[in-house]
């Protein structure tokens, strides 16, 4: 239950951080769907709303943490994936943690 | 009413019979263009110095930037486009063949060659992909009525 409660606790920490990184416009979940026919993601990021965003995830087992992430055209995919890559080694760095960082860019909206 | 009611279906069955068979083939290919479009695909990645870091971008997302770079184009419009070549592999030579929709009175070489040229320019802006080319296929043209005002 220690290490559970360590994970969510680093795993809210890490989505605050990518939620908070400029040109990210949320965290999407794992899975094989692609948002990309959906309309509404173009609006939603117009009428300010965030939607519902998923945690990263965060498993000691593995060492590793994962996020899906969409972003928007504010600057390059990669140079916001960069930054988002750059955010959680910093963090798990100050943390005196060794993880092995993975994040997916899974939506650009353009 | 329960005559003229009878009377209609069979209106109605005799002038379907004589009617050309339906040809459903667009809805097909529309739902299996969605079917394809919404799969995230392969994971494409990107160069990381730093240590234990993967960056990459689905498929799908780079099928968007296509679709993105399209609507940046006047008077053609995007439509299916697949990657070919192994892009979950840094440096592997990919090319992307696109077919499109080209709006009638525009030149067809000179739209296809600016959409060429917007899909290299977002594709080398946004992802790692080494491009050895980019296919255009017109597959269609879209007719519009001249408006008179």
């Amino acid at each position: 239950m220690h290490v559970a409660r360590r994970e969510t606790a680093l795993a809210s920490e890490l989505t605050r951080l990518i939620s908070t990184t400029p040109g990210v416009t949320r965290l999407y979940a794992p899975n094989p769907v692609v948002h990309v026919l959906a309309a509404a993601e173009r609006i939603v990021p117009d009428v300010g709303v965030t939607g519902h965003s998923v945690p990263v995830r965060v498993d000691f087992a593995s060492s590793s943490v994962t996020a899906s992430i969409g972003v928007d055209t504010s600057a390059t995919a990669g140079a916001i994936g960069t930054a988002v890559c750059t955010r959680l080694r910093d963090h798990l760095a100050t943390a005196g943690l060794d993880l092995a960082v993975q994040i997916t860019i899974a939506f650009v909206a353009a | 009413l329960i005559r003229l009611k009878a009377v209609t279906a069979t209106l109605l069955d005799d002038e379907a019979a004589g009617e050309e068979p339906r040809d459903d083939s667009w809805l097909t290919a529309l739902l299996e263009n969605i079917s394809f479009e919404s799969r995230a695909g392969r994971q494409i990645p990107y160069r990381t110095p730093e240590h234990r870091t993967e960056l990459a971008i689905t498929e799908g997302a780079v099928r968007g930037l296509i679709r993105a770079a399209g609507d940046t184009v006047d008077g053609i419009v995007v439509g299916r486009s697949v990657l070919i070549g192994d892009v979950t592999t840094l440096d592997a030579p990919i090319a992307v063949d696109v077919d499109a929709t080209v709006v009638w009175r525009n030149s067809i070489p000179d739209a296809a060659d600016h959409l060429r040229t917007a899909i290299h320019d977002t594709l080398s802006a946004n992802t790692d992909l080494r491009l050895a080319g980019i296919t255009v296929t017109i597959n269609d043209v879209h007719v519009t009525t001249p408006r008179h005002f």
